[in-house]
């Protein structure tokens, strides 16, 4: 190797290293517990606005769904530690229940009932990814559909 | 004042040649004492050993000043000199071509590897459904871009 390449190459090995010492390391099993944060929306066809905060969870969705406004309803947190269950009220009698079975590698293995007056409307097992949502969305509620923003970190 | 005989000569000595060449001595007391250099050999004398002196002296200080004024504007144009090859040197380096491509691709995979490790692209959709049942119709929805999954109940369907 000519000595004129030594120099970048050299720099640039050490910034590769030094860079690779300074990433945020993805946190594996942090604990026992589960973060977990449920965002209610009501989604509908009335007006025309996305309320502050949820531009990141709709944009998506406003692609998907015919659906033009978005209003954000609540949101309430959770922390289960593992075989734990937590229960959400949400508008309309509704109810969601959410177990944490465990964790699968980069995923939380999460047990989800939603219930309406007792009634089971849905009943579901996810895996669910580190730092990362799924939105469960249908009953209806004032004209148009609740849609609820699950998010998990642990 | 010049220094006088009783006879009214004037006494001979290196004062008088002194004042004499530092044109201190106006008037009659120069004529005097020029009239006496005339007449008196050993003033005379002495006159050219200081003149030699001093003119030897003079020479001796120009050429000491022009000595250090040159050393002053050779210092200065060194100084010049250096920051030249300085910025010299410095723009053969940026601009050689032969070090600056090897850097600029050496630092351009550094910065690509750095974006690729900070952003992967998402590893399959953000939920995976293992289990599901429900009343009316379900459907499973993942977003294109940011791999989002959305489970949508038609609890009339």
């Amino acid at each position: 190797m000519k000595t004129k390449y030594r120099a970048p190459l050299l720099i640039t090995f050490l910034f590769f290293v030094i860079s690779l010492l300074l990433l945020p390391s993805s946190p594996a099993w942090s604990g026992t517990n589960i973060r977990i944060t449920v965002k209610t929306i009501l989604a509908s066809e009335k007006g025309n606005s996305v309320d502050p905060g949820l531009n990141d969870i709709v944009r998506e969705l406003q692609s998907l769904f015919r659906y033009s406004s978005y209003k954000f309803l609540g949101e309430k947190g959770l922390s289960l530690s593992l075989n734990s269950k937590g229960v959400v009220s949400l508008p309309e009698q509704v109810t969601m229940n959410i177990s944490s079975m465990g964790i699968e590698g980069d995923r939380a293995v999460l047990d989800i009932e939603i219930l309406r007056g007792g009634s089971r409307i849905i009943q579901t097992v996810i895996k669910l990814r580190n730092n990362s949502s799924i939105n469960i969305g249908g009953p209806e509620y004032k004209g148009g559909n609740l849609l609820f923003n699950i998010f998990a970190s642990f | 004042m010049l220094k006088v005989k009783a006879n009214n000569e004037i006494i001979c000595g290196t004062e008088i040649i002194s004042r004499f060449m530092d044109n201190e001595l106006h008037g009659d007391d120069l004529i005097t004492v020029e009239k006496h250099i005339d007449s008196c050999e050993s003033c005379r004398k002495r006159l050219d050993i200081y003149s030699k002196i001093g003119s030897g002296l003079n020479s001796f200080i120009n050429a000491e000043a022009s000595l250090q004024g040159q050393e002053i504007v050779e210092g200065v144009i060194s100084r010049i000199r250096q920051k030249g090859n300085w910025l010299q040197g410095f723009k053969e380096l940026v601009l050689s071509r032969r070090t600056f491509i090897p850097a600029g691709v050496a630092l351009s995979i550094a910065l690509a590897s750095l974006i690729f490790l900070n952003n992967p692209a998402p590893a399959g959709p953000s939920a995976i459904i293992s289990s599901l049942s429900g009343t009316g119709s379900l459907t499973i929805v993942v977003t294109p871009e940011t791999r989002q999954t959305i489970l949508w109940v038609n609890e009339n369907g």
